[in-house]
């Protein structure tokens, strides 16, 4: 501490801005309370929110004046500081060693759970699956998606509509529906991959509204607010219901089993975990696949990856597609696992939700987003007594995320590609 | 001057205007080279040179005049083409990968012509710049500022190129490095690469170059050999210091 002198006067100084800037802020949101149609004046909440505020900065700038606040502080973001690391071109050993077990456990856990605990696993592996998807975008080609729920709920109402008007059965659904969402990506993609990041962000956010109004107000074909449902998967045509819907037999009947509601959810969970280890793989070996590579050139630096030959649009629109297939897919799980769906499931709050996996997650790191992914959906679960405090609590998590782990939780070991990828 | 009539240049641009918007960067500039020469451009600080080697791959148009290149006009061709036809850009500022190893962006120097010729490449770039090979596995932007020149050329060199446009590429270099690179540009074009060489740092480059052009203001000035420009009294006021 140089001058302690000047360290209070500044801590006061920052104490006093905060207020003002809290009162501001607080003051219209919690100082006036809407009383039928009379506006009641409140005005002690604010103040009293803002001397709170003012405490908390004073007592946090007076920390960050002190030798050890601030090593406490550098401690935290130092690493941040450093740049992506460039690791070997195999994967860790215990990287190898970990994916057998947690392959096992994967296969073998939802025979163990309840009901609801399949229910939140399923949710959360769908999460995980969209944070995956949205990561191509994000993580791996840079393009800022705020609608990426657009795909997901052109996923499930693939499902659901597809049911409804084709009869098509969840298998049937399942790639049409990605490559509905697939195809909806490129119509997205295609004007909009010109622009730069803020405009494309705007843009995907205004698309993911479109989507959801559309499925809200087409009431003749989406039914609307009243939604539509969506029929469960099949094994080789036998059905996980009480009783056959679709003119199959029940699969509980078939083997003269006792009829439990946990068949269904074991084998969507089953199916599930298997499309997500595959993209788990996948996104792994796209990483150090050359289209992987552009996307990360493009990322660096597009003036030199056009005149190196490298058509910016079509790269783009490559990632931008992938994403919305990956969503597609997400889709179709979570229409088949709730048996309904309406549009209030596709607001953009999933966007940011999902978007928070991914910046969590740590731009680009599979692992990283799948334990987002994880700790996103199960911990709200866990804790459902502060569920409203969930949003909140999201808000705070980025904004300290941004100031300390700009690179995310798990910072990137990025593989470096090596010539075996371009053959 | 060694003007070759009737024959097609290399690269050819013929009375080409450019501009950003109500910006007028190029008026009626004609130059061209042929195979095999070593051409350099000089002129002043937003004389216009970038943005003539910008609009070869059509970003700014030219918004008159034509560009030929091989004989064939690519005036309206589209920016990820030119590469393809075997126009290779070491950029101002040298832009290369900074996040990527050494190897991943001579990797990506490949991408206009694919992968088949990468391992033989690779070697002779190495030849050329051994120490690239020893920080092939090293970030590129932990290389100094010469060595990552060096992966600029190294790169664009990976595409197989006829004709090499660079940029300024002894901007902000130590004179030994300079000439290093220099040196290099020689065995490039020797080896069969033509070179189209922008630049400020008028001694070295017009002692090098067989042809050059001075550019002003947008508008070619001066034409003429090496040897003419180094000579020629304007341009010894303009650009070496006035001895
Ligand atoms: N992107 C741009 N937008 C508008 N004006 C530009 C742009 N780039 C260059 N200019 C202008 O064009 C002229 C030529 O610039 P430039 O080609 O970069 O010159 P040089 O490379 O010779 O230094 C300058 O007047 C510069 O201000
Ligand atoms: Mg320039």
């Amino acid at each position: 501490m140089a001058k302690p002198a000047s360290a209070l006067t500044k801590s006061l100084l920052d104490a006093l801005f905060s207020g003002v800037l809290a009162l501001v802020v607080l003051g219209p949101i919690s100082g006036l309370v809407l009383n039928g149609y009379q506006v009641r004046n409140e005005m002690q909440r604010p103040l009293l929110l803002a001397a709170a505020v003012m405490v908390g900065r004073f007592l946090f700038s007076l920390a960050l004046a002190t030798e050890r606040g601030r090593s406490l502080l550098g401690a935290l973001s130092a690493r941040a500081q450093q740049g992506v690391t460039v690791a070997e071109a195999s994967p860790p050993r215990s990287l190898r060693l970990a994916t057998p077990l947690l392959l096992a456990a994967g296969l073998i856990l939802p025979f163990f759970l309840s009901k609801y605990f399949l229910t939140v696993l399923i949710l959360a592996m769908i999460y995980v699956l969209l944070g995956l998807g949205l990561n191509i975008v994000v993580g791996l080609a840079g393009l800022l998606d705020l609608g990426y729920v657009a795909f997901y709920a052109v996923g499930a109402y693939g499902l659901a509509l597809g049911s409804q008007y084709l009869h098509l059965g969840f298998w049937t659904a399942l790639p049409l529906a990605a490559l509905l969402a697939a195809a909806c990506g490129g119509l997205l993609g295609f004007p909009v991959l010109r622009m730069h990041g803020d405009y494309l962000a705007i843009v995907t956010l205004g698309f993911g509204e479109i989507i959801r109004l559309v499925l809200n107000n087409w009431l003749d074909f989406t039914g609307g607010p009243n939604g539509a449902s969506a029929p469960p998967p099949t094994l080789f045509g036998l059905e996980f219901s009480r009783a056959a819907k679709y003119g199959g037999t029940p699969f509980h009947e078939y083997f003269h089993l006792e009829y439990n509601p946990n068949y269904k959810f074991i084998f969507i969970f089953l199916i599930l975990f298997a499309v997500v280890s595959l993209m788990v793989l996948f996104v792994g070996r796209l990483k150090q696949m050359p289209m992987g590579r552009t996307w990360e050139a493009l990322r660096e630096d597009e003036i030199a990856c056009r005149s190196l030959g490298i058509n910016h649009v079509t790269v783009k629109l490559s990632a931008f597609m992938m994403g919305a297939m990956v969503g597609g897919v997400a889709g179709v799980f979570f229409a088949t696992y709730q048996g309904f769906i309406n549009p209030t499931s596709f607001s953009f709050f999933e966007s940011a939700l999902i978007l928070a996996i991914v910046v969590l997650g740590g731009l680009g790191s599979t692992v990283g987003i799948v334990l987002a992914a994880l700790v996103l959906t199960i911990l709200p679960e866990m804790l459902r007594d502060f569920a409203e405090y969930r949003v909140l609590i999201f808000g705070v998590a980025m904004v300290l995320m941004m100031i300390w782990r700009p690179r995310g939780l798990i910072r990137i070991k990025r593989r470096s590609f090596d010539l075996e990828g371009l053959r | 001057m060694n003007e070759t009539q009737g024959g097609a240049h290399l690269l050819e641009l013929q009375e080409v205007d450019a501009a950003y918007g109500p910006v007028q960067a190029l008026k009626r500039v004609s130059l061209h080279v042929d195979a095999g020469e070593i051409v350099t451009l000089i002129g002043a600080n937003g004389a216009g040179k970038s943005t003539l080697l910008a609009t070869v791959f059509g970003e700014p148009r030219a918004a008159r005049g034509h560009i030929r290149f091989n004989g064939r006009d690519i005036t309206g061709i589209a920016t990820h083409e030119v590469a393809k036809l075997g126009i290779a850009l070491v950029p101002e500022g040298r832009r290369i990968f900074s996040g990527m190893t050494v190897e991943e962006n001579l990797l990506m120097g490949t991408i206009c012509i694919g992968p088949a010729h990468v391992e033989p490449d690779l070697i002779k770039v190495f030849e050329m710049f051994p120490r690239l090979k020893e920080r092939l596995r090293q970030r590129a932007g932990t290389l100094s500022g010469g060595e990552q020149q060096m992966l600029a050329i190294a790169r664009a060199l990976m595409g197989r190129p006829g004709l090499l446009l660079l940029d300024e590429p002894s901007l902000g270099l130590a004179p030994l490095v300079v000439r290093q690179i220099f040196e290099t540009l020689a065995e490039i074009a020797a080896a069969g690469t033509t070179v189209f060489l922008v630049e400020q740092n008028a001694n070295h480059a017009l002692r090098l170059a067989g042809r050059g052009y001075v550019l002003v203001n947008g508008e070619i000035r001066l034409s003429g050999t090496g040897n003419e420009l180094l000579a020629n009294p304007e341009v010894r006021k303009a650009y070496l210091g006035g001895h």
